[in-house]
């Protein structure tokens, strides 16, 4: 296990170095430049030289890339150059907590709700409860979650004043209330997905012998579903959990601009627009970081769920 | 069987009425305030905004609306503005005195008694550094060239090599004077630019790097500091008690909430989470009714900008006056505001309302130049393609309209030029759009058009701001428009001492401009739409200089 968790970190350090690469002759290849980007009107070229200066840009892509590399290599991920003197790695220190508290809220909505509806589903399979479930999956899959998003804030802050709109980290209870939406927005299609994946699979693990035998035995309806069919039912939902992240974190770049949330995703999104070269590229390289590491930790998590898979391949 | 009919029919009630919470977007109950006369003050004097979001605190970098609207709130510099009598002025702030020498190319301020907001003096000092800062290439950024327009000694359009090569100097801790090249007919108008506050040489070396980022270790000679700032959620001003006006000023809190979208803060303020906002798009219209109706206050205001077809003088068919002006009477202004814009305010001239020249607001003295244009535009059309050789059929000439991002406002402008051009002219016009603003700008910039759309807006209070962009040597000349005439005009205006000859001379500038040559052709002024509560009273919204300006803001009757 160890020396696999090795050998992914290295592939892990090799991946982020490709992306570091493209990202840099991507963003240096797009029209513009930061300067003239942030600046309301087109400056004197004389001035936008001196700027250029100041910001070392004027020197050639290949010791901009070399310098960007090696600061990346001592943990240090630049200055952006919109905001000027602000680090990129307190900005991230500032505001992934956010972002993350959000990825979590939407991706633990959605596997708890999802799991959930999806057994209820199965067990109820062709009534009523099934086609809402179903209903439900339809939207989420189909909605996308920033429509959902804008409707849920008509509809719960206006008609019942929540306050649900900004950002406030005062107090536990601000925190939960402003995170509440846009993790709902996010989780939607989560939600959907797992309750099918999880429908289907439970029906498929209903039928095998060794729940009959249990059933026989005598065995509680709560007891089963925990111990015997969760266990084997979860595989596809937990094997989704990887680009469910991914999905997680593009999705917050809309999520998170539409309820003025200052997160990670806004920031991005922003940052490409104001030609932000430094922080575009180092939050691209830190995305990357977190969905290789969420995979990784998801690939250890199914060992643990289900013992029957290996790894890695056994000789002989 | 029966059940699955009902099951259906259930089903398709829900995404119905899923459909339907979306119809239903009836705001709340606006509060409806009696019109209070009572002028006494709360107890509780916090007040919630619509707030933007400033890229630094640090005067010598910022260039963007967002950043001067925090300054103009935390920092005062030796002149504030105001408005008197329907007229946008400025006041001595941190200077109470001005004198100037008999050829108006020596300016003295005697420095107010006054304290940053850690308790240290205000000083001639402080403003020294502070301006040298801007004309610093190694520290400043976008307005680096800001004391040579201002006409400072030693100033060239990229600063300064050395700080003591510019014409300012501390006389003792409370006098500070400035030497200009040349006599300025408009010195004093440049004074309440945000980037010539002072600034402390101790913070800024204490700082470092983190100037300007480091809300806690800066200090304040405004109104107001900032107290916390979380970014691109709020920036919260407290009330500066070292300020040299603090008694005047009655808020004590302020949070500027940093929302994106209107939906949301247009929601915010129905529901009085917020105190002030600005008026957008759909939402301007409901909002002036709720003012007319006595529920909110309304600000209906003019920003200092006026935006105008380019045409390039490059282009063949462009290179003739007549052609030009054919272009520029073309067009119907006030259709297209009421269709495309949906607000502003028509342009007929170069300067917007409320731009001064000297003590007299300039578009009150001078009628809109174009509007005494009145020959038809297809003859217009017609004499000036004879003139340059082409043949006299207009549909053979196609030109190229260059516009920002493809968004439904450009798409409307875009689609509605073409059409009048098409109805009105008989030419064709092909449309081009970019993938966005920088690239847009590129393009602009070298001349990759034959029309496009531009704007200016003016960084201070007096006419030349604007009457500089279009001479040869400008940078942000896009048209590439090169009349000497021009030129000479404009360099005259800059010295003219005298207020009646200097309005004479930009009269004629605005006429070969506008008229004569039809360089541009202006179509509106900015309108700027702010929107309070009617208990938060007493705000200012600056012409040059933000959003808002809360030093006399109060809140009484919530």
């Amino acid at each position: 296990m160890a020396k696999y968790i090795l050998k992914r970190i290295g592939y892990m350090i090799i991946t982020l170095w490709v992306v570091a690469t493209i990202t840099f002759v991507l963003i240096n290849a797009i029209p513009g430049d930061p300067i003239s980007a942030s600046a309301g009107k087109v400056l004197d070229k004389k001035v936008a030289a001196e700027i250029m200066k100041k910001y070392k840009l004027d020197q050639p892509e290949y010791v901009r890339y070399g310098t960007y590399i090696s600061d990346l290599v001592h943990g240090d991920m630049g200055m952006s150059i919109h905001y000027p003197g602000q680090k990129v790695n307190d900005i991230i220190a500032k505001e992934f907590p956010v972002s993350l508290r959000l990825a979590l809220q939407a991706v633990t909505i959605g596997i708890v709700f999802g799991i959930v509806l999806g057994i209820i589903a199965a067990f109820k399979r062709n009534t009523w409860v099934d086609y809402t479930v179903i209903f439900i999956a339809l939207i989420g899959v189909c909605v996308p979650g920033f429509v959902l998003a804008i409707l849920l804030q008509y509809g719960l802050g206006a008609k019942f004043g929540l306050k649900i709109a900004g950002w406030s980290a005062k107090s536990l209870f601000d925190i939960y209330r402003y995170s509440l939406l846009p993790s709902i927005a996010l989780a939607m299609a989560g939600l959907a997905s797992n309750a099918r994946f999880m429908r289907t699979s439970v029906l498929e693990v209903i039928n095998q012998d060794y729940v009959l035998t249990a059933k026989s035995k005598g065995v509680g309806k709560v007891s089963l579903v925990w111990k015997h069919i969760i266990r084997n039912a979860i595989l596809p939902v937990v094997t989704m959990i990887g680009p469910r992240i991914a999905y997680v974190i593009t999705g917050s770049l809309v999520v998170e601009s539409i309820f003025s949330v200052p997160g990670l995703g806004r920031e991005l999104v922003s940052a490409i627009s104001n030609r932000d070269y430094t922080v575009v590229m180092s939050l691209t390289v830190f995305f990357a970081f977190l969905y290789i590491v969420s995979l990784l930790i998801v690939d250890i998590v199914y060992v643990l769920v289900d013992p029957r898979i290996k790894l890695t391949q056994r000789k002989g | 069987m029966k059940s699955k009919k009902i099951v259906s029919a259930v089903i398709v009630a829900l995404v119905l009425s899923v459909a339907l919470v979306g119809c239903s977007s009836k705001s709340g109950d606006s509060a409806s305030t009696t019109k209070s006369t009572n002028t006494k003050l709360d107890a509780d004097q916090t007040a919630n905004i619509l707030g933007y979001d400033y890229t630094s605190l640090d005067p010598a970098v910022d260039s963007d609306m967002e950043s001067f609207t925090t300054l103009t709130n935390v920092d005062e510099g030796l002149m504030r503005e105001v408005s008197k009598d329907g007229k946008t002025i400025s006041v001595l702030a941190g200077a109470d005195k001005m004198t100037t020498n008999a050829d108006h190319t020596v300016y003295t301020f005697h420095i107010r008694a006054s304290k940053w907001s850690d308790g240290k003096a205000v000083r001639a000092q402080d403003y020294v550094y502070g301006w040298q800062r801007l004309a610093n290439p190694k520290v400043s950024q976008d307005y680096l060239g800001f004391l040579n327009e201002m006409g400072v000694k030693g100033a060239t359009d990229t600063g300064v090599a050395k700080p003591e090569d510019l014409g300012v100097k501390a006389v003792d801790d409370n006098t500070f004077q400035v030497t200009l090249k040349a006599p300025s007919a408009y010195f004093e108008s440049t004074l309440n630019f945000k980037g010539l506050v002072p600034q402390r040489e101790d913070i800024v070396k204490k700082l470092g790097d983190q100037y300007g980022q480091d809300f806690k270790g800066m200090v304040y000679n405004g109104p107001f500091i900032v107290s916390d700032h979380v970014k691109s959620a709020k920036v919260v001003y407290t009330k500066n008690d070292k300020y040299w006006d603090a008694a005047n000023v009655k808020l004590k809190t302020v949070n500027a909430m940093i929302i994106d979208e209107p939906a949301t803060y247009n929601k915010m303020f129905d529901a009085q989470e917020l105190d002030m906002i600005i008026g957008t798009t759909d939402y301007l219209a409901p909002l002036q009714k709720k003012a007319t109706a006595g529920d909110i206050s309304y600000f209906k205001g003019y920003d200092p900008s006026v935006y105008y077809y380019i045409f390039n003088n490059k282009t063949k068919a462009l290179s003739n006056a007549k052609v030009r002006q054919a272009l520029s009477l073309a067009y119907d202004r006030q259709v297209q505001i009421n269709t495309v814009f949906k607000k502003h305010y028509v342009a007929e001239g170069l300067i917007p309302n409320k731009i001064m020249l000297g003590k007299v607001e300039y578009r009150t003295a001078v009628p809109e130049p174009l509007k005494t244009l009145k020959d038809d535009p297809k003859k217009l059309l017609a004499e000036g393609l004879k003139e340059l050789g082409l043949s006299s059929d207009p549909s053979k000439i196609t030109l190229k309209l260059l516009m920002a991002k493809a968004t439904s406002l450009t798409t409307a402008q875009a689609q509605f030029i073409q059409a009048q051009y098409k109805k009105n002219l008989g030419i064709n016009v092909s449309i081009t759009y970019s993938v966005d603003s920088p690239s847009y700008f590129k393009d602009r910039t070298n001349g990759q058009f034959d029309i496009c759309a531009g704007g200016w807006g003016a960084d201070y209070n007096d006419v030349i701001s604007f009457f500089n962009l279009f001479t040869s040597t400008n940078g942000n000349n896009n048209g590439k428009y090169n009349n000497p005439a021009y030129d000479a005009l404009i360099a005259k205006g800059k010295t003219e001492l005298d207020a009646t000859k200097r309005l004479e001379i930009f009269k004629q500038a605005e006429e070969l401009l506008i008229v004569k040559d039809a360089a541009v052709s202006p179509y509106y002024y900015r309108q700027v739409d702010s929107f309070t509560q009617n208990y938060l009273k007493g705000m200012y919204v600056p012409l040059f200089g933000g959003y808002f300006d809360l030093k006399t803001a109060y809140i009484s009757g919530k």
